[in-house]
């Protein structure tokens, strides 16, 4: 191949695939809207929230796991229990802290000891004890043995009454009717089996905060058109709802960091052998509040986990599954995530393959000049979308906010949107290492 | 402004991917690639200004209602005259009916029908316009009339799943408000005819109020054995205590398992004790079937004394499979299940190793 040929092809690649991400990038925003108008829409119709409060409520468990963070455990609790839902139950459970948290919670929730009886069966550490609380009876703490965030939802899937396992943070905040709609498309579809939403991010009234926010609307845009293709797997640990005799069937959660997405993955594979109809749905509309990363430090430091979550479901067991008699989780869902898994590498490769090739003068420096600007230009066009899409579905219109939420959608591109690519790569080149070891 | 900078930033990108596309020969790929983006592009900005157009519209309904509800209630204590009858009022009223109580709802609920409103409705249930249709069995699932019952019964019988769906959520929930024991039969007349699945009927019956016990009853002792899962989980769901002796002919091993083990689960959660329901949670422990299985432990946690002797004598002529089995499955239900086992455990010469539970997991 002489020199002249090379540098045609890597023009033609850098120009088709920068058409691609333009393409797929705007058709996702183009989804998002046509769902978000429908939920929009559906704002109207108050029937269904009423008939759920009215006695068609599935009762719901949520499972709470801390670890020494008593103080933001009572806060969480007080939330939570506050929230209008008629067959409320909420699982604390104290994960083996090895601080006051169990004294805190002992004398802030007023805690009685009970007798308890196990409805599950999955393995888990030990239970130190069973506490009712004085101030709200539907409240329950397990105290136990450490052995990670999974170990602890499976102690407290393990005790649920429930039909419906609600999986939340300590940082997460619900909207009032989050429970009621989700209680609701869990009775009206009796296939679904996971359902999540976006957790709008709490940030400061800054340029960082303005740029988290559009970083969120990106997230959310892309997981509404995974939803759309029916290749959704990404579900939050913020804020999921799954079935009950759904996770009990898989073995329960396995996974520290991505657990609710670990086991939505196990719930559809255990389907598709099964050959029986699972659905995993998203809700655009935000479900709820969460507190977002206070640095650029704890920002990476989120991006590099979720990496690592994505890439060990792809790596370590997922990927040696592709058999045609998983159908479309076989061959879209999957390679979607491996797709997703690897994009930040080789996106770096790609942009330091091309300034290579440029020093090497294989490619002009102009072409890599305009293949920069493209992206910007892309970049910016498409957070100023998302930013719009997003204003709608939260309801958000202060104009204060406006300036500078338009020069993060410009800025974005200019820098954080690069550090991102480059922390996830990082991260998703370390995974196996770490798993390794 | 955004609007202004979102079209400054599509041109420029259009600019610079045609001129990379120009400098680099492939002209007709850059304008592919613009053409191709500028549809969800356009798509976008329709789907963005239909948003805006139907937020202010829904704005100016909620308005409306609420004027027509005022108006309503003015009416109704002789404050003021009849409000306009239109689709706003109709629904403001019917709202109004839904969120009282007591004497106030009655005084709505006769307007409602003095005025002819539930004769419109019922009328509209029949309508060949989908949306009117559900926007009418809305109507009276909120009134709550039992009128309505037969016309929401043959509405049951359309060819639209949603309509039968949704005309079977307004009968349960009229149902629960009928006095008459014929609101009982039209309801499980429907349910028959709708064809629903189980997870839907077991939804549907928690609506129906105290009549839930009757309609669970019919479906367990009916010859139409499509429902009597739902009906099963129900009887423990709703801890229908007096429906809990229907239970015990799905107890026995001939019983299909899944009925089987729901009605265990549902013996446990109502607490119900029928004679002999020690043998058959004796047979299910040590059963093949890990779900009937479970189901029965449940049981056994729950009533220690009546299943321990004749579970121990059962266990020592076993076979070992069998009794591990056993021996897991109630190990699973905390320590109530784990003092059966030891006792079990105990009772074959082999006494727990300490006074605390037996911890199965450590051997």
């Amino acid at each position: 191949m002489n020199a002249n040929t090379l540098k045609q092809a890597i023009e033609l690649t850098v120009i088709a695939y920068l058409a691609l991400a333009a393409l797929t990038g705007t058709l996702t925003i183009a989804v998002t809207a046509t769902k978000l108008r429908r939920v929009w829409a559906g704002r109207a119709h108050t029937l269904k929230y009423r008939d759920v409060l009215r006695g068609d409520t599935v009762g719901i468990t949520i499972l709470l796991p801390v670890h020494n963070d008593g103080d933001a455990a009572i806060r969480a609790v007080e939330h939570f229990t506050g929230l209008a839902y008629p067959r409320l139950e909420l699982i604390l459970i104290n994960d083996g802290s090895s601080d006051r948290t169990m004294n805190l919670l002992r004398t802030g929730l007023d805690l009685k000891e009970e007798s308890y009886a196990s409805t599950g069966r999955i393995r888990t550490q030990d239970l130190l004890g069973v506490y009712r609380s004085g101030l709200w009876p539907n409240l329950r703490v397990v105290d136990k043995l450490h052995g990670g965030r999974a170990d602890a939802l499976n102690a407290g899937l393990n005790l649920a009454t429930h039909p419906l396992i609600c999986l939340v943070g300590v940082k997460t905040r619900l909207t009032a009717a989050t429970l009621l709609i989700a209680a609701d498309r869990f009775a009206s579809e009796p296939e679904l089996a996971a359902l999540s939403a976006a957790l709008t991010p709490r940030v400061e009234r800054n340029l960082f905060g303005s740029l988290q926010l559009q970083l969120h609307a990106r997230a959310v845009a892309s997981k509404t058109f995974q939803g759309k293709m029916h290749a959704f797997t990404r579900v939050d640990d913020g804020f999921t709802v799954v079935r009950r005799q759904g996770a009990e069937n898989v073995g329960g959660f396995e996974s520290d960091s991505n657990y609710a997405a670990d086991l939505v993955v196990r719930l559809q594979l255990r389907a598709r052998r099964r050959d029986t109809p699972i659905a995993v749905r998203f809700h655009p509309d935000p479900a709820g509040e969460t507190d977002a990363p206070a640095s650029l430090r704890e920002l990476c430091m989120a991006w590099s986990e979720e990496q690592r979550g994505l890439s060990r479901i792809v790596t370590l067991e997922r990927l040696t599954r592709l058999r045609p008699r998983h159908g479309r989780f076989a061959w879209l869902t999957l390679p979607w995530l491996a797709f997703e898994a690897l994009t930040p590498v080789l996106e770096s490769l790609a942009a330091v393959a091309l300034l290579v090739s440029a020093i090497a003068g294989v490619v002009s420096w102009a072409v890599v000049a305009l293949a920069f600007a493209v992206i910007a230009a892309i970049g910016s066009l498409h957070n100023l979308l998302l930013l719009q899409v997003d204003a709608a579905a939260a309801r958000r219109d202060d104009p204060g906010d406006r300036s500078r939420q338009l020069a993060a959608a410009v800025l974005a591109n200019l820098g954080l949107r690069q550090l991102e690519t480059l922390t996830r790569a990082w991260a998703a080149l370390a995974t196996p290492r770490r798993t390794h070891a | 402004m955004t609007a202004v900078l979102t079209a400054a930033a599509a041109a420029a990108w259009a600019v610079a991917m045609m001129a990379l596309a120009a400098f680099t020969g492939v002209r007709a790929l850059g304008f592919t690639a613009v053409g191709l983006t500028a549809l969800p592009l356009a798509w976008t900005a329709a789907q963005l200004g239909a948003h805006r157009a139907s937020a202010a519209r829904e704005e100016q309904v909620a308005r409306e209602r609420q004027e027509r509800a005022r108006q309503w209630l003015a009416h109704a204590w002789e404050l003021g005259p009849l409000p306009p009858i239109d689709t706003a009022s109709r629904d403001a009223l019917a709202d109004l009916i839904e969120v009282t109580t007591g004497d106030a709802a009655f005084t709505l609920r006769d307007l409602y029908v003095k005025q002819g409103l539930l004769q419109l409705d019922i009328d509209e249930v029949s309508a060949r316009e989908r949306a009117t249709r559900l926007a009418a069995i809305a109507r009276l699932a909120r009134v709550r009339h039992s009128g309505a019952l037969r016309a929401l019964l043959l509405a049951a019988r359309s060819k639209d799943s949603q309509t039968v769906r949704e005309a079977l959520r307004a009968m349960a929930r009229t149902v629960a408000l009928a006095h008459r024991v014929s609101a009982v039969d039209q309801m499980v007349s429907a349910l028959y005819v709708a064809n629903l699945s189980s997870a839907e009927v077991e939804a549907l019956l928690p609506l129906a109020g105290a009549h839930a016990a009757r309609i669970c009853e019919r479906l367990i002792i009916g010859e139409d054995h499509r429902y009597v899962l739902a009906a099963i989980r129900a009887v423990g769901r709703l801890r229908l205590t007096d429906q809990a002796w229907l239970l015990s002919r799905f107890l026995g091993t001939a019983a299909n398992p899944r009925l089987r083990a729901a009605a265990f689960t549902s013996v446990a959660e109502t607490g119900a004790v029928h004679p002999g329901l020690e043998d058959h949670v004796v047979a299910a422990l040590l059963g093949r079937d890990e779900a009937v299985a479970a189901a029965a432990a449940r049981v056994a946690a729950r009533v220690p004394d009546l299943v321990g002797p004749p579970l121990c004598q059962a266990l020592a002529s076993a076979g070992v499979a069998a009794r591990r089995r056993a021996v897991a499955q109630l190990d699973a239900q905390g320590p109530q299940g784990r003092e059966i086992a030891s006792t079990l455990l105990a009772g074959q010469g082999r006494p727990p190793r300490s006074a605390a539970p037996l911890n199965l997991r450590e051997r």
